[in-house]
């Protein structure tokens, strides 16, 4: 698009979207992250990934308790070292993605593929549906499966599993 | 208890040596640990404290006294129970996503404990997985596929052939025939070869031609018959299977329609139905014709050489068991197939159903590829599975050869060796014949046992539907209401008047989830609420549950001051009118569409309702005038015109209460105009809930409410709200107002500016 585009469509959102603020310092307020704006009073926050999926270390947006955005950061880098450890924290709590480690087995019946795993947080059975939404193939090689409750786990490569993991999970997939 | 689990015996003991001192009154086991791993942490509530507890050590003790409130937050595959006091938030424990329902139920316990009120202490008895064999559930409560009652579901199937029972008996006694017949052949070429050439019995030979001609007759009759029976059987069960489900899916609730896709549920009337359909009229024939000629068979083999018949059993396991592995192997394949198949219908309807935005954003090269890359990979499926297929036939064949030449190379050692006596060249001469009737079926057995698999699935699946409860009122309500209201006898019910009063509603979609808190409204007759607020704040589902299409959580609706709940649903119903945001009109004329609430209406009463709904005019210019077919495949509408044609269908019924849900969103300023002079008409006396994104259209309302987060932030008339400098109301109206016209500067602005 070019530049001068760029700042009209730029002026027109920024009638309808609330102008996103400076870095902000984030700290914790008890459990809760509380991010401040160019010295103001620190505000509670929410930390979201703009693309969890595919960008997981890419933009961080900072939405307020009216859920709206009042900041965004390119990326972890963007913030001061204090900032990272809490922004790291906050977004491994709130980001639960089970790695699996290995596929025990699989089963599919009529529609409902069965899981039994082993992730990094432990042994887990889950049913996935309707693969087209619920498995997600991610580049290079990673699968993202949502299960009927809206857990998530990870493959992060299926080539990298080893062959019986690899054997039981292809016909689930 | 409610949430009570077995706990591990530290933590067990730790709420034991506590419940001395103090009694819990609720305890819900988290399964995340504070590093997220799959661990079990404990929450334990008494009256004046709430505990974490894991490992047999109390984590976290709050008194309640210091907590202002307790929430549970959904996180991205996961939530957390959170605690808020003056220091702030704590984070109490981790679960994931399949105990969201018992922590939301857990923070309204807390927070009714913090607030001094009694708590309510919910009952979660259904599970999110299997009891018996554990496996996860797709939703809570419903049955478990792998643990399918098979001979619950097959008598359950036998049972909906019950009456056509003189059918069935014909059909067996056809088959149990057939098959005998089948069985004299073999026999008879044995007679054949022994008597009529063995021994030059020439005169015999007519005898037997005659009896293996009239098996073949017979066998094929019987065949024709027995099938003619089951496609008749099968037709008739599953065409009033296919009713009964549509006319049980209309009556479910909508909150069943919500958690499901319409395509799930045309697959279930279509798919299931089919299969189910499929295995009546080929796979039960099947069973019953090969279950009965195998066992035949097998007695016959033994009587005719019992070695023989040793041989000829060899390769049996093997058939069978090497069926059944490569059939668990093949279906997953096939399921590969079909839906990478499915893939690739979506992508064609896609690209189709979004033609002018792929042609004006000049996609059409990419949505080439992506077509490309999906049929590549459904062929790549398809030559798997049936690769895998040809394979799985080939060895079949092979095994079965192994059998059929093992009995010929020791039947012909023993023919040659007996003399003439036993085993002699016609019992070995029968015995092909059996052999070749015998293997033939086994090879398939694996794959009809797997499509009963599925069938019977299906059927489960239809089953479901059926037993669930429909949205007409239990009697067991109706008696406890009518038991409970004043008895006035011979009273009549009295006509709704329409005064809506919301009294602490709360409302979730999903449990755990709620949409709706505390809402708190009151319409009195005849007058008009409007409902503002963002998307997504819970308008709609307050109209939702004014329609009775959900019931609350919590709370009550009353009409007249009368439970809603406790109304007919029926003529509740035909008290209301919905003007939608996009309004569905039924494949039909424009006079039918019209008067679909009230189909005996007579047509000036629909050409009345058309003027006052300014349509009148447009309806003429159409070619066949109100007998113009619309809706799917029917004339186009614009959005206005159907907009129109929905008010004067909601002016024919004549409700006492009119919904207005976005009525004119999607339509032009002069449409709009023409529009909201109809409206204007239609409300007039009448009980009206209008929702509106423009809030000038509401400026007529007798009261407005500012829906925020589920929860009424304000209420009061225009002008109360708009007195209130930083209302919401009145924001929300000046930021309209800034934004249309500064959009409108913008767009001029952008259209001046010359393209560098």
């Amino acid at each position: 698009m070019h530049p001068s585009h760029l700042s009209q469509v730029a002026a027109i959102a920024s009638v309808t979207v609330t102008a996103v603020a400076d870095v902000p310092v984030l700290s914790w307020v008890g459990d809760r992250v509380h991010a401040a704006f160019a010295g103001a009073v620190p505000i509670p926050v929410t930390l979201v990934q703009a693309r969890p999926l595919t960008d997981p270390d890419g933009m961080i947006a900072i939405i307020d308790a009216r859920k709206r955005c009042v900041g965004e950061v390119a990326s972890l880098a963007e913030l001061s070292v204090e900032s990272r450890a809490v922004a790291q924290l906050e977004l491994q709590r709130r980001y639960c993605i089970a790695v699996i480690l290995r596929v025990e087995s699989t089963l599919v019946d009529f529609g409902s593929r069965y899981w039994q795993v082993v992730t990094d947080r432990g042994p887990r059975r889950f049913l996935v549906r309707d693969p087209q939404r619920a498995v997600l193939r991610l580049p290079p090689d990673r699968i993202m499966l949502r299960d009927v409750q809206g857990n998530r786990f990870l493959i992060p490569s299926l080539a990298a599993l080893d062959a019986a993991s690899r054997l039981a999970a292809v016909p689930a997939l | 208890m409610p949430f009570t689990t077995i706990l591990p015996p530290p933590d067990e003991g730790v709420l034991q040596s506590l419940t001395r001192r103090e009694p819990v009154l609720l305890r819900v086991s988290a399964d995340l640990d504070f590093d997220q791993r799959f661990n079990r942490v404990h929450v334990a509530l008494t009256a004046s404290r709430v505990l974490v507890v894991a490992d047999g050590r109390i984590l976290q003790c709050h008194a309640l006294a210091g907590l202002t409130t307790a929430r549970a937050d959904e996180l991205y595959g996961s939530g957390r129970l959170v605690v808020i006091g003056p220091a702030g938030e704590r984070t109490l424990c981790y679960f994931t996503r399949n105990l969201v329902p018992e922590f939301t139920a857990a923070a309204r316990a807390i927070t009714e404990l913090i607030l001094g009120r009694t708590p309510s202490l919910p009952e979660m008895s259904e599970s999110c997985s299997c009891e018996r064999c554990q496996a996860p559930l797709a939703e809570r409560g419903a049955n478990c596929p792998l643990c399918v009652p098979r001979g619950r579901i097959f008598l359950r199937i036998l049972g909906l052939m019950r009456p056509h029972r003189r059918q069935v008996v014909l059909l067996m006694l056809g088959t149990f025939v057939g098959v005998a017949m089948q069985m004299l052949p073999p026999l008879a070429y044995r007679e054949i070869t022994d008597h009529v050439i063995g021994q030059k019995h020439l005169q015999e030979l007519p005898l037997w031609i005659g009896l293996i001609l009239g098996a073949f007759v017979v066998s094929s009759a019987c065949r024709l018959l027995s099938q003619g029976i089951a496609i008749r059987i099968s037709g008739r069960v599953v065409t009033d299977l296919q009713s009964r489900l549509h006319e049980h899916l209309s009556r479910l609730r909508l909150s069943y329609h919500n958690r499901r896709e319409a395509g799930e549920m045309v697959g279930r009337v279509m798919n299931d139905t089919g299969e189910l359909q499929g295995f009546l009229t080929n796979g039960i024939p099947y069973l019953l014709v090969n279950a009965v000629m195998l066992l035949a068979i097998a007695v016959i083999l033994v009587a005719l050489d019992p070695l023989l018949a040793l041989m000829a059993f060899l390769p049996v396991p093997v058939l069978m068991l090497g069926g059944a592995w490569f059939w668990k192997r093949l279906i997953p394949m096939f399921h590969n197939r079909d839906s990478r198949r499915g893939r690739i219908y979506s992508l064609l309807g896609e690209s189709l159903r979004g033609i002018k935005v792929v042609k004006s954003l000049n996609q059409e090269g990419r949505r080439a590829l992506e077509f490309s890359a999906a049929n590549e990979q459904a062929l790549a499926a398809h030559a798997l599975t049936e690769r895998t297929n040809f394979v799985f036939f080939e060895v079949l064949a092979l095994v079965m050869q192994f059998g059929t030449i093992l009995v010929w190379f020791v039947g012909a050692r023993g023919v040659v060796t007996s003399l003439g006596r036993h085993p002699s060249l016609g019992d070995l001469m029968a015995f092909a014949g059996y052999m070749a009737m015998f293997y033939g079926p086994l090879q398939w057995f694996a794959a009809v046992l797997n499509w009963m698999t599925g069938a019977f699935a299906g059927a489960q699946r239809i089953f479901q539907v059926l037993d669930q409860a429909t949205e007409e009122v239990p009697i067991a309500m109706v008696a406890s209401v009518a038991a409970a209201a004043p008895a006035t006898p011979g009273a009549e019910p009295q006509p709704i008047r329409g005064e809506v009063t919301f009294r602490n509603v709360c409302f979730s979609y999903e449990r755990g989830k709620e949409v709706l808190r505390d809402i708190n409204l009151s319409v009195p007759a005849g007058t008009m609420l409007g409902l503002v607020g963002r998307s997504g704040s819970g308008k709609s589902t307050i109209i939702g549950l004014l329609c009775r299409f959900h019931e609350p959580d919590h709370g009550e609706i009353l009409i007249d001051g009368v439970a809603l709940s406790s109304l007919p649903l029926d003529g509740y119903r035909s008290a209301i009118g919905i003007v939608m945001q996009d309004p569905f009109l039924f494949r039909g004329s424009i006079i039918d569409n019209i008067r679909y609430g009230r189909p005996g209406a007579d047509f000036s009463a629909v050409v009345a309702a058309a003027k006052a709904a300014h349509c009148h005019d447009v309806i003429l210019q159409k070619e066949d005038g109100y007998d113009t077919v619309v809706g799917e495949g029917g004339v186009e509408l614009s959005g206005g015109e159907k907009q129109r044609l929905s008010i004067a269908r909601a002016i024919v019924s004549d409700p006492r209460i009119l919904i207005l849900d976005e009525a004119t969103s999607a339509v032009d300023s002069e449409t709009e105009q023409a529009i909201q002079e109809s409206i204007g008409r239609l409300v007039q006396g009448r009980t009206t809930i209008a929702i509106a994104h423009r809030l000038a259209t509401l400026r007529n309302a007798h009261r407005l409410a500012v829906i925020e987060d589920g929860r009424v932030v304000e209420q009061g008339t225009h002008d109360e709200l708009m007195a209130k400098e930083h209302g919401h109301f009145a924001t929300m109206v000046r930021l309209q107002g800034e934004l249309n016209r500064l959009t409108a500067e913008q767009i001029v602005e952008i259209a001046c500016t010359p393209a560098i």
